[in-house]
């Protein structure tokens, strides 16, 4: 029979062991901070740019280059026979930021891309292009207080808390979709413009005053198009329930409203909604062939979107997107209607795509080069959802990314996988698949590529 | 006489250890807490390197820039190079986030890790005095020296932790030693022991903190506080507007 003092002996002890691991634990970590150089070298990282009222400067250089392998569909059904397709693309593009500041009164600031690109189509043809573009660049000045300030330039405000929708985002013309291409720089173009802003304590109000122009060429024949400036008011408010109000305004049109809302819903669950009411419809018209009608109260586009966080670093994401600028169930069977009218007139004798000399087959082909360009803009039916997890929240070596866009009216799909790869400090790759399903005269099934393959290289310098 | 003189001492020494102790009041050991990670309600600015490691992983290092203003904090990604420019602004419980590449600001959650294995809260700082109900909960003493046991419960919502416990030393100074934080369930998350301290300006502050995971003991980082300085900041730049600016 065991001993009751010697076992409340063990007892205390194994007590006293058992509460004393969190202690000792703390012994076994050596400190990776013990050595001085470690101080040097974070005084040297940090620099000079977060000394308030002296002048400061920062310079980022990144690098990315990617090859690109497309399968091509056998038939678009929007291609009147002589559209050839990239079926293989490389490019090298340097993305420049400068930044430059003497205190509040006086800031510079840049973002120049660098873009090579090498394109092979599906018939062998070759190209390739160098181009240059100010993505941004302007001179800012403001207050000592920071009350107010002016900037003057080129600039891209962000006014959309969506993740891959933005309809707050009314700045015309406006081609943003980060979610189909993370390596397209162009996209980060901004517009020339005058920005007066005031802020105080939680609110925020801008003024800007824009161009709009197709800076990019896209040649997007959009009902903006005769408008050479814009307006926007921009009201602003943060705090629990994050708010933003738009006013935007096209030069002799009518005003456009967006409202933004975010908040958080619990510690680990954001939520956000976002609306826009144009009065221009965003899609293209094709040709002369004005299939849609304007509407006369406007259009709604409008996102409610979650992000929901767990502990081990993986985030999950839901947006639905209603878009009144997309076509109806009976519009789009007009337009695939008008589609097989088009194509039936090229098959006409004495057509050729090089000489087009019918009225009829002239129309039929615009039509349909339009119409394919309407892809491009993305979103062309009413519902949509959006879905993608991940962790590429925080820093680790290996990434993964997994997101799918389903269009609800036809039930197309564009599905995205990403495997990231941070191989040092500065260096990165990323293997890139996307499949776009869906049936012939489906808008994901639309999309030249069934699906692709890209490997893309990123050096942050 | 010498029995009266030595009952004296008894009493006198009694009252001054009772009024002693009873300066020492959970509310001041918690505004103690809070004073050895910042400045309280004056504008200051500091750094922090995080070096974080994971089991047969190699160690990930991030070093960050932060400028504090009562409630609000922006902190600012310096390295590793790919994540430089990112800028995070903190409210209260609302945070967002900066991304330079698409100049997107986006919302996100308290508990959210941006970093390794440190929660944004981790990362900036809480404060405990404002969001946490304090309260003496016992007495320890850990390798002979003497410590409070402080318990603090949330009062506010959207802070990372709901219940934190903290080892404060009965010596002067009365530095943390140890804090435990647990989750809502009273899950013991993580602990954070802090192991050094540095005078900046005549005042000691915490300059490293080792951050253990709970369940996974090989799951830890290592955060050097450095280079603590006041600095006069105007509220207008702790708006979402400013962030991706220099200052």
């Amino acid at each position: 029979m065991a001993n009751p003092s010697l076992v409340r002996q063990k007892l205390a002890i194994f007590l006293c062991i058992a509460s004393l691991p969190p202690l000792v634990i703390a012994q076994e970590y050596e400190d990776p901070f013990s050595t001085e150089s470690s101080e040097a070298n974070l005084a040297g990282e940090l620099g000079s740019d977060m000394l308030e009222n002296s002048a400061s400067w920062n310079f980022d250089v990144s690098a990315i280059a990617y090859h690109q392998q497309n399968s091509v569909r056998d038939n678009q059904y929007f291609n009147p026979g002589g559209l050839v397709f990239r079926e293989r693309e490389s490019q090298l593009a340097l993305d420049l930021s400068g930044q430059f500041s003497t205190g509040s009164y006086f800031s510079a600031y840049t973002r120049l891309a660098l873009v090579g690109d090498y394109r092979v189509d599906e018939s062998g043809g070759a190209s390739d292009e160098f181009s240059h573009y100010l993505l941004e660049g302007y001179l800012s000045s403001y207050s000592s207080n920071r009350r107010f300030g002016v900037n003057v330039g080129r600039m891209k405000p962000q006014w959309s808390n969506g993740y891959n929708w933005s309809p707050a985002n009314l700045l015309k013309p406006v081609y943003d979709r980060p979610n189909l291409d993370t390596d397209d720089l162009t996209q980060q173009q901004g517009w020339d413009m005058v920005h007066l802003d005031f802020r105080y304590g939680d609110w925020n109000t801008g003024f800007y005053f824009a161009e709009v122009e197709d800076t990019l060429d896209r040649n997007l024949d959009l009902p903006f198009g005769d408008s050479d400036y814009q307006y926007a008011l921009v009201f602003n408010r943060e705090g629990d329930l994050d708010t933003r109000l738009v006013l935007h305004q096209l030069e002799g049109g009518d005003i456009n409203v967006a409202l933004g809302l975010s908040a958080l819903a619990d510690d680990n669950i954001t939520l956000r909604f976002e609306g826009a009411w144009e009065h221009q419809r965003e899609l293209a018209l094709a040709g002369d062939m004005q299939y849609a009608d304007l509407q006369d109260r406007g259009y709604l586009k409008a996102v409610l979107g979650t992000q929901v966080s767990l502990n081990d670093g993986w985030d999950i994401t839901a947006e639905y997107l209603y878009n009144e600028h997309g076509y109806t169930a009976e519009e789009w069977d007009q337009v695939i209607e008008q589609i097989d009218v088009a194509k039936l007139n090229l098959t006409q004798p004495g057509f050729s795509l090089t000489s087009l000399q019918s009225t009829e087959a002239h129309t039929a082909f615009n039509f349909l080069i339009d119409s394919f360009g309407l892809l491009s803009v993305g979103q062309v039916r009413r519902e949509y959802l959006f879905f993608m997890w991940g962790n590429t929240r925080v820093e680790r070596k290996f990434q993964y990314r997994q997101s799918i866009q389903y269009n609800i009216d036809d039930q197309s799909q564009y599905h995205n996988l990403e495997f990231i790869q941070n191989w040092t400090e500065h260096f990165s790759t990323r293997l890139q698949a996307q499949v776009f399903s869906g049936c012939d005269s489906c808008e994901f099934g639309l999309v030249p590529s069934e699906h692709l393959l890209r490997l893309s290289f990123y050096y942050d310098f | 006489m010498e029995k009266y003189r030595f009952g004296f001492w008894i009493v006198f020494l009694l009252a001054f250890s009772l009024s002693s102790k009873a300066e020492v009041t959970a509310e001041y050991l918690v505004n103690r807490l809070d004073e050895v990670r910042g400045y309280r309600d004056q504008g200051f600015v500091f750094d922090i390197t995080n070096i974080s490691y994971k089991k047969d992983k190699e160690p990930r290092t991030n070093t960050l820039s932060v400028k504090v203003f009562n409630d609000k904090s922006l902190i600012r990604f310096e390295s590793p190079a790919r994540e430089r420019g990112r800028t995070m602004l903190k409210e209260d419980s609302n945070m967002w986030l900066y991304i330079p590449g698409t100049r997107r600001i986006i919302r996100i959650a308290p508990s959210q890790r941006l970093i390794g294995e440190t929660s944004n809260g981790d990362v900036v700082g809480t404060n405990f005095s404002r969001d946490y109900r304090a309260k003496i909960v016992g007495e320890e003493s850990v390798e002979a020296q003497e410590y409070w046991l402080l318990e603090l419960t949330s009062t506010a919502s959207g802070v990372a932790y709901t219940k934190v416990k903290v080892w404060m030393a009965k010596a002067d100074g009365h530095q943390p030693l140890k804090s435990e934080f647990y989750s809502r369930s009273d899950r013991l998350l993580k602990t954070a022991f802090y192991k050094e301290y540095k005078k900046y300006s005549g005042e000691l502050k915490v300059h490293k903190i080792l951050l253990v995971d709970a369940l996974m003991q090989d799951n830890y980082t290592w955060m050097k506080f450095d280079n603590y300085q006041l600095e006069a900041l105007d509220p207008a730049i702790f708006q979402k507007a400013s962030l991706g600016r220099l200052n």
